[in-house]
């Protein structure tokens, strides 16, 4: 059993050290400081933030009100959230721009006002968000879901508002399981490759950075930029692992 | 004061039926049962936190059935507390002044107030997972006192309680109680309602079977339920007769036996129940000469000690429960199936006839 771990174990560990250890110092000094990808990494960090905060706006009263109310199509709705996670993300990607292209009656009427979001960072955000909005909003289900209903009923027996009991009780008790959603959001926004490289080659983020340095130049040139990118992306998982262990904890 | 008319609520499994109950201001009132009987949703439901199906809440002649629970002004501390953990003492017991919009340096004066009341002005900082038992308990009750409730509700709130807190806290209630407040208290503990209660309501599955004056309820028990319930713990299927000749008390015969216990009532012969408290049975050794007029030997079959007592259940024919203090117990070296007499007087049996 402990053998049959241990390869599992392995087949993660391995390929990644393995990529860590093929990159060298001077290799790696040059990929930081290459303009290309220092802009890369700003656009993806900002784009997987910005989607992460809209889409968190109505993530978190929708995750609020799936975990206090039974309700005819409950667990149809339950579904239908997970539905990004369990679909190819390249058709996805193309789902969204079948929603924002010109053809599009939302794409129309933005373009008839000079907004178009194919090939634009909107479009990025909008592909990140419809990947990663289930990992907040699952977490925030199951945050909410945690808080005693008593407290809640508690607070209203004692004169609260819905709007006090929601800012005053049920937000603060459910804020570390809401925020380890939101860093996991963020995470996997910043990681999308399928659906992003669909409504926007250009201007590269990361993930299709890497694609396309491998596509054109092969293995050896993504692999500083895969590398350093990784670096990224694992700070944030740790941090996650970070706030949920400090979470359990209390 | 308060009046609740046939207020009825249907669960698949369980429903509360036509509750029509009614108290005075400053009122103990407690509301007895078993678990599941139904009392916490009668507290959640005068306290707005549940609608009845049926039935309406008057409160001062004003029908406030409908009106929300933020409007109600009675506060409910449940069984667990339900205290803010991420807040301190000080904010759970000032958040209902904010909720209210009353100003900070009241809120100052009232909490200062209260907690002086309930000896927890060393706790205002603390937070709430930093505190004992007792403590919460204390808490929760400043948290629903600040804001003067028109009725303070209490979810069986001596439950947790070991019995030294419990005594202490029975006492600061009671204050409370004496102070003007009036107060609806739900318990399955019959010796916390004795101690507690002006008047009492006995509910099993969500129907009242018997409510009055808490010394009615306690000495006249209407039904076996309310007898078991009331500390009546002796509990017997019997035949009552007529007085036999030369005496002046009926006598019942417990089913199955030939044993005549002498009780003083004024129910006419036919079939019923005797029942009688464990306290009210004196053991000895030997026969002894006294007034009780029932006087039965009978075999030690089990014996349990508690905190402050021992049960011992007797066969005489019919297994008889009797309380003694652990002193009486050492000094009769009482084993099991060794023969012991009892006696308890005929006034310390209630008779609940069938009809």
């Amino acid at each position: 059993m402990l053998f049959l771990g241990g390869l599992v174990l392995m087949f993660i560990i391995a390929p990644l050290t393995g990529m860590f250890l093929s990159v060298d110092a001077t290799q790696m000094r040059d990929t930081i400081y290459d303009p290309k990808v220092a802009s890369s990494i700003r656009l993806t960090l900002w784009t997987s933030m910005v989607a992460a905060l809209l889409f968190g706006l109505g993530a978190i009263p929708l995750a609020y009100l799936l975990a206090r109310n039974r309700f005819p199509f409950r667990h149809i709705i339950l579904g239908i959230i997970n539905v990004p996670i369990v679909i190819p993300h390249s058709a996805a990607g193309i789902a969204i721009l079948g929603f924002i292209s010109r053809d599009s009656s939302v794409g129309a009427a933005a373009s008839a006002i000079g907004i178009n979001f194919v090939g634009q960072p909107i479009a990025i955000v909008l592909a990140m968000a419809f990947v990663s909005v289930p990992f907040l909003l699952n977490a925030a289900i199951d945050a909410f879901s945690n808080v005693p209903e008593k407290l809640e009923k508690a607070a209203f027996n004692l004169g609260a508002s819905h709007f006090r009991v929601f800012f005053s009780i049920s937000l603060p008790l459910a804020w570390r399981g809401i925020l380890s959603g939101f860093v996991m959001m963020w995470a996997r926004g910043m990681s999308e490759f399928g659906a992003v490289v669909i409504v926007a080659y250009h201007p590269m983020v990361m993930p299709v950075l890497i694609w396309d340095r491998f596509a054109a130049f092969g293995l050896k040139y993504a692999t500083p930029a895969a590398v350093l990118f990784m670096g990224i992306t694992l700070t944030f998982f740790i941090m996650m692992r970070v706030v949920s262990r400090s979470n359990k904890s209390e | 004061m308060l009046q609740l008319d046939h207020i009825g609520k249907k669960f698949k499994t369980f429903s509360l039926e036509k509750i029509n109950l009614s108290i005075k201001e400053g009122t103990y009132f407690v509301l007895l049962g078993k678990s599941g009987a139904g009392k916490s949703l009668i507290l959640e439901i005068i306290a707005g936190l549940k609608k009845p199906d049926t039935g309406h809440i008057y409160f001062k002649g004003e029908n406030i059935t409908e009106k929300p629970t933020q409007d109600r002004n009675f506060v409910l501390v449940y069984q667990d507390l339900a205290l803010f953990p991420h807040l301190s003492v000080y904010q759970n017991i000032s958040f209902s002044l904010k909720c209210h919009k009353i100003s900070k340096s009241e809120h100052r004066k009232r909490v200062q107030e209260v907690s002086r009341f309930l000896h927890i002005e060393h706790l205002l900082s603390r937070s709430p997972r930093r505190l004992s038992g007792g403590e919460a308990q204390r808490v929760a009750l400043a948290r629903a006192l600040v804001v003067k409730p028109d009725i303070l509700l209490l979810d069986e709130p001596l439950s947790s309680l070991d019995i030294e807190l419990k005594t202490e806290l029975q006492k600061l209630l009671k204050s409370i109680n004496l102070k003007g407040q009036t107060i609806w208290h739900v318990t399955h503990d019959f010796e916390e309602a004795v101690a507690l209660s002006d008047n009492v309501a006995v509910i099993q599955q969500g129907r009242i079977v018997q409510s009055g004056l808490s010394e009615n309820v306690f000495q006249n028990p209407e039904s076996r339920f309310t007898a078991m319930l009331t500390g009546f713990n002796n509990f017997f299927k019997a035949t009552l007769y007529d007085p036999l000749n030369g005496s002046a008390s009926r006598y019942a015969v417990p089913h199955h036996t030939e044993l005549k216990i002498q009780i003083i009532t004024d129910e006419p012969p036919g079939e019923g129940f005797v029942a009688f408290r464990s306290s009210d049975v004196l053991l000895s050794l030997q026969k002894i000469n006294s007034t009780a007029a029932n006087n039965f030997s009978g075999t030690v079959k089990h014996i349990q000690k508690k905190y402050n007592n021992v049960e011992v259940t007797i066969d005489i024919g019919i297994p008889v429960m009797a309380k003694i203090s652990p002193k009486s117990f050492n000094d009769m070296k009482i084993k099991n199936n060794c023969t012991v007499w009892l006696s308890f007087k005929a006034s310390a049996v209630r008779y609940i006839s069938k009809n």
